[in-house]
């Protein structure tokens, strides 16, 4: 147990020098993708909350991506607020619109429910069309401003480190969050609601609360995001293929699991990355027809995702370790 | 304690339970028995809340808790476990029935919740179990979990949906002391539903018979034993005490 646990630390302390070292020794390009990669990992996490944990299927994520980059860029581009502080209310903006849709998710079951998150960020992106006085509508914000005072930098190692940071802050959230009270029982809802009722739980709030969690954090990553392209626009943040990413890459790496989100980043974007290298623009979608074929074949041969399947291994050589 | 007046539970045209009266006292063990489809059951959804009666009146200790969500009623101190074993299959035993420590009656802290539940946990033998995915225990130790969850909410009555039904004769009789000993060392009050007449005959003080939706009887477990109703009613099938 103890040697397990040393284990554990040794491996962690390991990949924390290693990420903290990488740019370093890696080239400018190569940052960048690991930035993407981490940026993404932490929407899965965010992404985990409701669609991991809760069971709740959400194909709706990039709307809280899209509101929060919206929130703190019109806070600083229009009232100088700075994003440091904006991303916060980012957060309660994205948090406010998770909990409606927590609150449709009383109704809607499964595949429905999945329906009407689409149908939710269809919603958001029409909205933000049309309020053209504050969003600029189809033509979008540019961030003009400047300096790490505002969230901004010249090159991409800044932005790497806080992407770094963002994503492991991200797996310390979930690691605490998945003992804590409220994790117990939004699983207890998602395994088996009649049950979780029985033993006290308040399933609708549980279920609101726990979808206005996961926007809450998906629209601060969605401040970083914009402050990292320094430029948004309804159609370049709500798509369904962010939101098809963040879900994908949340199963691929491991749903319910604080790592998941990391391991399916860490693979599945810089592949995207190179596969829309490869072919540029030529094929239309071709990132939602990878999603789609990666996410039917690991739900099909391995269920619990890739770090599920890491963990059955080790779990099936503990006892020959033991006999040793 | 508790008392159920005149309820009534539609299914469509089917009268599930048809002006259904029943009292319990307190610190007493009540069997509710009845042949397959009379509304146990039924009667076990709408005290706590998962049905609500068409017509009819539940009330605990004086409050009308009609209707109330279920989440609400275990706050009230109603606990119950369910016919085929609910168990959060991917939350350890431990966690478990913790969650129902921390969000039951008395919405304990997590670590007052780890020690309510490993004491639960002990005394229904489970102890070991603790840190198993509940998904991984048989029939038998689910069973007991959800006892032991339902235990951990705090309630002062229990409703215990066919406990022992699969069990082998002796893991039987353990369960049935084990629930007598609650009625009598911690001073619950329970209703147990039962399909075993030896478990319900051999422990309960008062036993309520439900036929089609009806009371058909009720006394002590000799008088029902003997009632010609009730014989008839389980087609001549003799009942055992």
């Amino acid at each position: 147990m103890e040697v397990k646990l040393g284990g554990k630390l040794v491996l962690a302390a390991v990949l924390l020098i290693l990420g903290a070292i990488f740019p370093l020794f890696a080239d400018e390009f190569m940052v960048s993708i690991l930035m993407q990669a981490y940026l993404w990992a932490f929407l899965a996490l965010s992404w985990d909350v409701i669609g991991g944990y809760g069971g709740q299927f959400s194909l709706g994520h990039a709307a809280f991506l899209a509101l929060g980059a919206y929130t703190s860029t019109i806070l600083l581009q229009s009232y100088n607020v700075s994003p440091w502080i904006g991303m916060w209310a980012a957060g309660l903006v994205a948090g406010a619109a998770g909990a409606l849709v927590g609150i449709a998710s009383l109704r809607l079951r499964g595949p429905f429910f999945a329906l009407g998150t689409i149908a939710f960020a269809e919603l958001v992106k029409l909205l933000l069309l049309y309020f053209k006085g504050i969003t600029g509508g189809p033509l979008g914000i540019l961030i003009t401003k400047s300096g790490p005072e505002n969230m901004l930098f010249e090159t991409q190692t800044p932005y790497y480190y806080l992407m770094f940071v963002l994503v492991i802050a991200g797996i310390l959230f979930l690691k605490w969050f998945e003992s804590s009270k409220f994790g117990i029982g939004l699983v207890a809802v998602r395994e088996d609601e009649e049950a979780a009722e029985g033993v006290g739980i308040n399933v609708y709030r549980v279920k609101v609360i726990g979808a206005a969690i996961s926007a809450f954090l998906t629209g601060i990553g969605g401040t970083i995001y914009a402050q990292w392209i320094h430029f948004i626009r309804p159609d370049i943040l709500v798509k369904l293929e962010y939101s098809t990413q963040i879900a994908a890459i949340d199963v691929v790496g491991g749903a319910g699991t604080p790592y998941g989100g990391l391991i399916g980043a860490l693979i599945l974007v810089p592949l995207s990355l190179y596969l829309n290298a490869l072919f540029g623009g030529m094929i239309a979608g071709l990132s939602i027809i990878l999603y789609g074929v990666v996410l039917l074949v690991v739900v099909v041969l391995v269920p619990g995702g890739i770090y599920g399947l890491i963990r059955r291994k080790l779990l099936r050589r503990k006892p020959q370790m033991g006999g040793k | 304690m508790l008392e159920v007046r005149d309820v009534v539970k539609r299914f469509g045209g089917l009268v599930a339970l048809n002006r259904v009266s029943l009292t319990v006292k307190q610190n007493e063990l009540l069997g509710l028995i009845g042949p397959n489809g009379s509304g146990k059951t039924t009667l076990f959804n709408v005290i706590t809340g998962y049905y609500r009666p068409e017509e009819g009146k539940v009330i605990y200790k004086g409050d009308d808790i009609t209707g109330l969500r279920p989440h609400l009623i275990v706050k009230k101190g109603i606990a119950r476990t369910f016919q085929i074993p609910k168990p959060f299959g991917r939350l350890t035993v431990l966690e478990n029935v913790m969650s129902a420590a921390m969000y039951g009656r008395k919405a304990a802290s997590r670590s007052e919740a780890r020690e309510i539940a490993m004491e639960w946990l002990d005394y229904v033998r489970l102890g070991e179990k603790a840190d198993v995915e509940a998904k991984a225990l048989n029939i038998v130790e689910r069973k007991l979990m959800e006892l032991a969850r339902a235990l951990s909410t705090g309630p002062d009555l229990l409703l215990l949906d066919e406990l022992v039904a699969g069990l082998n004769p002796s893991e039987m009789m353990d369960v049935v002391k084990l629930v007598r000993r609650l009625v009598d060392e911690r001073g619950l009050t329970i209703i147990m539903v039962e399909h075993v007449m030896k478990a319900v005959m051999s422990i309960s003080d008062r036993v309520f018979v439900l036929h089609r939706g009806s009371k058909l009887a009720e006394g002590s477990p000799h008088e029902v034993a003997r009632d010609p109703k009730v014989i008839e009613a389980y087609l001549g099938e003799p009942i055992q005490v």
